[in-house]
């Protein structure tokens, strides 16, 4: 099924392609709300109410983007009102200790489990405008332009806030883990 | 170029986005800016570090099946929701906008055609007079307004009048044009 059938079968709200949907994106988009709202439960509940959501509203979508980046984008307004509810976040646990099994296939040799947690805190203790966009450049893999369509601002705003969260990312995260290697936390504990 | 527009120009290089001119321009200053060269291999190692940290902390997960049924369910329940509707008891609800619609039309009518001079003395007729140079006519009238509201399961109406007044002069002979 093309992206234009299933549009079509969304539109009528075809269970067949709901099912198409949740398999083609379900996954990728639920990795993406984790890491957005730092709750795996939140998480999900947001990629449900953007899934219902995406139906609904299936019948005024223009076709003019993907359909992964039109979820996206809901998702994104559901989650600006998710922690508009929550001042400060706090990241689930679960998440930050996933995946301890990978700690052998790791190429850097760094201590998975140590790492996702502080990789956790750290997008914890951003605003989530920069978070967005952090997670837009390094998990989305979205050029500067397509973040600058995707959040309605402009490139200028989404470089200056990209540096701004690079730098307080490599501030936030723990020296021991040296993520940044010359570049990063251990070059600046230094000076 | 230097190492400012450079900076300026760093993130769109690493995108491929740039113009070829602006591309070969870039490429120049960086075979001759070690600093330059440096700052860029830097970015690349922060993006292919928190790149790797995102994957690696959520590749393992997977939307539970769960959400998928509850998203078919909330759909199903919202198909059969409004047939419900349809098949279910009588509900006054369902009938007060059109009922409300329907009684404003008839009291709007009731007022023109019972009510034609109005409450007060001054309105009905119209009043014609002969001002200088033309005429004026003054026609004022009385439109009854039946307005309703739901709140709850009641209904709650009102009926006021308003006066509208219509005051036109006509001049005696048609202005020209010049």
């Amino acid at each position: 099924m093309d992206e234009e059938q299933l549009v079509r079968g969304l539109r009528s709200q075809d269970p067949g392609a709901v099912q198409e949907l949740v398999a083609a994106h379900g996954d990728r988009l639920f990795r993406s709300a984790c890491l957005l709202c730092g709750d795996q439960a939140e998480a999900q509940d947001l990629v449900q109410e953007t899934l219902l959501q995406a139906v609904r509203s299936a019948p005024r979508f223009r076709g003019c983007s993907r359909v992964y980046t039109w979820l996206h984008g809901i998702l994104l307004n559901l989650t600006r009102h998710y922690h508009r509810d929550r001042k400060r976040m706090v990241y689930d646990e679960e998440l930050a200790r996933q995946e301890p099994a990978l700690l052998e296939e790791n190429p850097n040799g760094l201590d998975v489990e140590m790492t996702s947690g502080a990789l956790a805190d750290a997008l914890g203790g951003l605003s989530g405008p920069h978070r967005e966009v952090l997670i837009l450049r390094f998990y989305e893999d979205m050029k500067i332009h397509e973040i600058a369509a995707h959040l309605s601002i402009s490139n200028g705003t989404v470089k200056s806030r990209l540096h701004y969260a690079i730098a307080e990312m490599q501030r936030r995260l723990p020296v021991a883990l040296n993520l940044f290697g010359a570049c990063g936390t251990e070059e600046k504990a230094k000076s | 170029m230097n190492c400012r527009r450079f900076q300026h120009r760093l993130y769109e290089y690493l995108d491929g986005s740039l113009s070829p001119g602006a591309q070969a321009a870039v490429e120049r200053h960086l075979s001759g800016c070690a600093a330059c060269r440096q700052a860029l291999g830097a970015e690349r190692q922060v993006a292919e570090t928190l790149s790797g940290t995102f994957r690696r902390a959520t590749e393992s997960l997977q939307l539970p099946p769960e959400v998928q049924q509850r998203v078919l369910a909330a759909l199903a329940d919202q198909r059969r929701a409004p047939a419900e509707q349809q098949g279910s008891v009588f509900s006054w609800s369902q009938l007060a906008w059109p009922v409300g619609l329907t009684a404003s039309v008839l009291v709007l009518l009731a007022g023109v055609f019972l009510f034609p001079r109005g409450p007060g003395s001054q309105m009905g007729s119209p009043q014609t007079r002969l001002a200088a140079g033309g005429v004026s006519i003054q026609l004022s009238y009385v439109v009854p307004i039946y307005t309703f509201r739901q709140e709850g399961g009641f209904v709650i109406d009102a009926l006021t009048y308003q006066t509208n007044v219509i005051d036109e002069r006509f001049p005696a002979a048609p202005a020209r044009l010049e």
